[in-house]
């Protein structure tokens, strides 16, 4: 795997547009940033930088990294809570949910580390939730749009479309989008239970569940060689239908 | 043939001594997989026993009895063994979240407050 543009030490030639120098609005009050981390170190100042230079609240958890994800995410301004022993995405989304609900926050945007998504679709779901009264805004890439998306990583998430058809309830045009826009009453609801890849659906699906009004708004995702290393593969997928199916034989 | 059979008595006489010593199982469970090894003790030296009850409950042999239940027992170890794995899993998930939201730690504290791990790990 090439890892073009990543260079940890220069730390500014991160394979990013977005990156570059475009000023968010100022901040909504009361909206935090949740951003799960997992040995993001290379990245995560980077994406860190345009949103704590906005005055967004960003909550970071280092789930058990084994490089400095938690030192740099420091360092750039992010709130850092670090979990001692790496337990999986979903449970570092707990993590970060749980605090900024105990911070007071009003909003709560799930964010990844890795840079694929864009600062400035915050305000866009933001508005939309607003306009729309709904209580939850996931990000679309499908609606949006997703440069340089693999054909087997889209066959791999329009599958997850169909499989959260089934196993949701709820018709979508993406899947496992780590951008989502919750109202706090929303996050209080409920309670992530998949400490791995599958919290993606179920949370869509408790969301539903719980009769909450769920929009999808356009967004953009950037694959760089960096994102794609760390996205779920074929082999992914079926760890989270397994999980899925484990949950409910639980249940 | 009386030696394999004095080693079977060994293996399983050890096997309830493990089991009675364990400190991870409920009595109940003890007291109920002993009397199996025990119970697997009189067969090895009346096998005719395993064949009479086998016929009584609608299995041609004995030795098929034996393996059945030993398949629904071997199963049911397994479902435990989940279940509790999963809770443990569980409360690691619930020790390790309170530990994080406990030592939240920001630019302006000071990068190296009590009780934040920063000292060990410089």
């Amino acid at each position: 795997m090439r890892h073009e543009g990543i260079s940890p030490a220069a730390g500014s030639c991160y394979d990013c547009p977005m990156m570059m120098e475009k000023e968010l609005p100022e901040p909504v009050g009361g909206l935090w940033i949740a951003m799960p981390a997992f040995n993001e170190a290379a990245v995560i100042a980077e994406v860190l930088a345009p949103l704590c230079r906005a005055g967004y609240p960003v909550v970071v958890v280092d789930d058990g990294s084994s490089d400095a994800t938690a030192d740099m995410a420091l360092a750039a301004g992010a709130v850092v809570l670090r979990h001692a022993v790496n337990l999986g995405q979903g449970a570092a989304l707990q993590t970060a949910m749980e605090y900024c609900l105990q911070q007071g926050a009003r909003y709560i945007c799930t964010f990844d580390a890795d840079g694929q998504h864009d600062p400035a679709d915050i305000p866009r779901l933001f508005d939309a939730l607003t306009r729309q009264g709904a209580d939850v805004a996931l990000g679309s890439r499908f609606l949006g749009q997703a440069p340089r998306l693999p054909a087997s990583r889209r066959l791999l998430l329009k599958a997850a479309v169909a499989f959260m058809r089934l196993y949701g309830g709820l018709k979508l045009t993406d899947a496992h989008n780590g951008l989502r826009l919750f109202t706090r009453d929303a996050a209080r609801r409920f309670q992530i239970r998949q400490a791995r890849m599958a919290h993606a659906s179920e949370m869509v699906r408790k969301c539903h569940k719980a009769g909450l009004k769920i929009i999808e708004v356009p967004c953009t995702i950037r694959y760089t060689d960096y994102s794609l290393s760390k996205g779920q593969g074929g082999l992914g997928s079926i760890n989270i239908l397994l999980d899925l199916f484990l949950e409910r034989l639980h249940r | 043939m009386i030696i394999f059979e004095l080693f079977l008595t060994a293996v399983l006489l050890l096997l309830i001594l493990l089991v009675l010593r364990s400190s991870t199982l409920y009595t109940a469970y003890k007291i109920l997989i002993s009397l199996l090894l025990l119970v697997g003790i009189g067969f090895v030296y009346y096998p005719e026993g395993a064949d009479r009850i086998a016929a009584f409950l609608g299995v041609r042999r004995g030795s098929d009895l034996v393996f059945y239940l030993s398949t629904v027992f071997l199963l049911f170890v397994a479902l435990t063994s989940y279940t509790r794995a999963r809770r443990m899993q569980q409360q690691i998930e619930a020790l390790t979240r309170e530990l994080a939201k406990l030592s939240a730690r920001r630019k302006d504290d000071g990068d190296a407050h009590p009780g934040s791990g920063e000292e060990e790990r410089r």
